[in-house]
């Protein structure tokens, strides 16, 4: 089981069932910990440490309202596919999310510091996005 | 012209005599040529003339105890000991060495010394002051100088006196009004739980984390145990502390660095300058007990900047707790970016010693405090001390029972609740709870769930000052807004917890 799990939680209208907004939180599926992606808080900078050391071990099943959050879901390799299950495969949200990761591995940013985690995403980036940011310098 | 020769006889003497009612005896000698002899021919010399003494050559005062010499060759008179250089009609003031010790003695009324320059007093070798008297009203440089070591402790000025150090007294007279202080007289020390009153989540463990409120257990790949002890015997009152820590590394299983530290939020409590580390402590710990200090600079914030580490005198293995305090220079922060999260790190333990013997350490009262002096231990009450450390922690006990936590809304299957806490905490909360469950009104016991809580914040919904959080409990049978008593699980051991430890 990975350590972590990445979760929305919903708020909801009066009918119980359309959400009304959304927030993300990371839990600690091993030490049952609810950590709040706050960048004062220490449980939220362990994940991120162990983010950058093994993205594997955080699991999502859910991207929430698609948009890139402090959780890190957008990082991870199923990314793409959580915004095309939940909003499709051509929503606005997967070419801004196959641009972000795109932008952060050029920019060497985390999580993509190392090229090791960068190239995957930056081959496997449509030259579409590629021309749209060819200002950005050669990642070496 | 004639001529008398006076000789004695082998056995008698001659003598030439005044008559006793005659006055003078008169010899009379010629201007020149002529000496004065002794029987072996030799010459008495240096009496040069009646009106006045010259004496060639040491001359010898004999006292009816101590003698005083003319030493010609040393060019002094040398007064033996208790030989005493004596002024006024009844020897009102004297100087003498009595072999031991040198005297200057008045006797009677004022001493005066009278010196229009610099008045020193200074060691025999000329070279370290004890004291200067200087005249005239030049600031800075007249008035009374007292020296310790050749380091000027005490001086006059034309408004007081200023002491360089530590000035002690037994007594104050004076309203006070006008002291100054560049430390304060409370909330001096930095630590928070320095006593170890407070342990929120439990007294004793043997894995790396916080345990005693505030404090991190870290093992550092070695193994031990960190618990909380009481004070007792002839140490149970020990300033006010109750309980202290006692740390055991396990022989083969005892690592560098293995030991407890504390994060001091905000990297600027501890400013550029001189700090001091006091602390109680007894046992044996491999070398010396070791503090080292890190700055760090927060979320995005610069690069740590370790403070090396100094370590006490060897702890002596009995049952007294013994004081000892370390005096660090902390560097500038000056061009430093400072993110969020910001603290300043204090570690005791092992350091860098890397043996793997077993040792143990108990420790109390520790401080830190701005300056280069140690003051007493400052004692805060138990009240105070866990307001304190409820910013970074706080625990909602429900071990073995229900525990109410409060009326829930159903958000769905979820139980979304206010938790009044007393404190606000330093950042937003990390949230457990082993167990949950909801009752109604009507029915009672409607649902159970060991799903973790989630702090119902998104990041840019956090308030830091307010008193209540909302909590989510996931996981339960709920019907949307319907109202629930939210109560932990009643085989709960870990209660409710928020958790903003830096």
């Amino acid at each position: 089981m990975a350590k972590y799990k990445i979760r929305s939680h919903h708020s909801y209208e009066d009918d119980g069932t359309t959400i009304k907004s959304i927030y993300q939180d990371v839990e600690d599926t091993e030490l049952k910990l609810g950590i709040p992606t706050d960048s004062c808080n220490r449980h939220y900078q362990e994940y991120l440490e162990h983010l950058k050391n093994d993205m594997s071990s955080v699991t999502c099943t859910d991207c929430g309202d698609g948009t890139p959050n402090d959780s890190m879901w957008q990082y991870l390799d199923n990314a793409e596919q959580l915004v095309i299950d939940k909003y499709g495969s051509d929503s606005d949200k997967l070419t801004a999310l196959r641009e972000l990761r795109y932008v952060r591995a050029m920019e060497a940013k985390f999580p993509y510091e190392s090229m090791t985690n960068a190239t995957p995403i930056i081959d496997a980036t449509s030259q579409e996005i590629k021309d749209k940011n060819r200002h950005l310098p050669m990642r070496r | 012209m004639s001529k008398i020769k006076l000789t004695g006889s082998n056995s008698g003497y001659v003598e030439i005599s005044s008559a006793a009612d005659a006055g003078n005896l008169t010899l009379a000698l010629p201007t020149s040529g002529t000496v004065l002899l002794s029987n072996t021919d030799n010459v008495f010399t240096g009496i040069t003339t009646f009106a006045g003494l010259n004496i060639t050559g040491d001359v010898t005062f004999n006292g009816a105890s101590y003698n005083v010499l003319w030493d010609a060759s040393d060019n002094q008179f040398e007064f033996g000991d208790n030989a005493k250089l004596s002024f006024g009609d009844s020897s009102d003031l004297q100087i003498y060495h009595n072999g031991i010790e040198s005297w200057i003695k008045n006797n009677t009324s004022t001493l005066n010394i009278l010196n229009d320059g610099t008045t020193q007093i200074k060691n025999n070798a000329d070279n370290q002051y004890v004291a200067s008297f200087v005249t005239g009203g030049t600031t800075g440089t007249s008035g009374c100088h007292l020296y310790f070591n050749n380091s000027e402790k005490f001086y006059t000025t034309d408004t007081g006196t200023v002491t360089n150090g530590i000035c002690t007294a037994t007594s104050f007279s004076g309203s006070g009004e006008g002291l100054t202080r560049t430390t304060p007289y409370s909330h001096r020390n930095k630590f928070i739980n320095g006593s170890f009153a407070i342990w929120q989540r439990g007294t004793s463990s043997t894995s790396s984390g916080y345990l005693a409120d505030r404090w991190y257990f870290g093992l550092s790949g070695g193994s031990g145990t960190c618990s909380r002890q009481e004070h007792s015997g002839s140490q149970a009152n020990f300033s006010g502390s109750q309980y202290y820590l006692r740390l055991i590394a396990n022989s083969g299983g005892s690592s560098d660095y293995f030991g407890i530290r504390q994060r001091i939020e905000d990297v600027r409590t501890l400013p550029e300058g001189q700090i001091t580390v006091s602390f109680w402590a007894r046992g044996h710990v491999n070398g010396n007990l070791a503090v080292w200090m890190t700055q760090n600079f927060g979320s995005g914030g610069s690069t740590d900047v370790d403070i090396a580490q100094q370590v006490t005198p060897y702890l002596q293995n009995d049952s007294t707790f013994r004081y000892y305090s370390l005096t660090f220079t902390v560097p500038s922060i000056s061009g430093k970016t400072i993110g969020a999260g910001s603290f300043f790190q204090i570690s005791f333990g092992q350091g860098t010693n890397t043996s793997g013997s077993g040792w143990t350490l108990d420790i109390s009262n520790i401080q830190v405090e701005v300056g280069s002096v140690a003051t007493p231990f400052e004692h805060r009450s138990v009240g105070e001390e866990i307001q304190r450390c409820k910013r970074y922690f706080q625990r909602f006990t429900a071990y073995g029972d229900h525990h109410h936590f409060g009326v829930a809304r159903a958000e769905s299957n979820t139980a979304r609740t206010g938790i009044v806490i007393p404190v606000p905490m330093r950042a937003m909360p990390t949230v457990a709870c082993n167990g949950h469950r909801t009752f109604t009104g009507d029915a009672g016991y409607n649902s159970e769930s060991t799903s973790t809580p989630a702090l119902a914040y998104s990041g840019a919904g956090w308030v830091s000052d307010s008193n209540i959080y909302t909590v989510d409990f996931p996981g339960h049978s709920l019907t949307h807004n319907r109202m629930y008593c939210l109560m932990s699980k009643t085989t709960s051991t870990n209660a409710l917890t928020l958790d903003s430890e830096l």
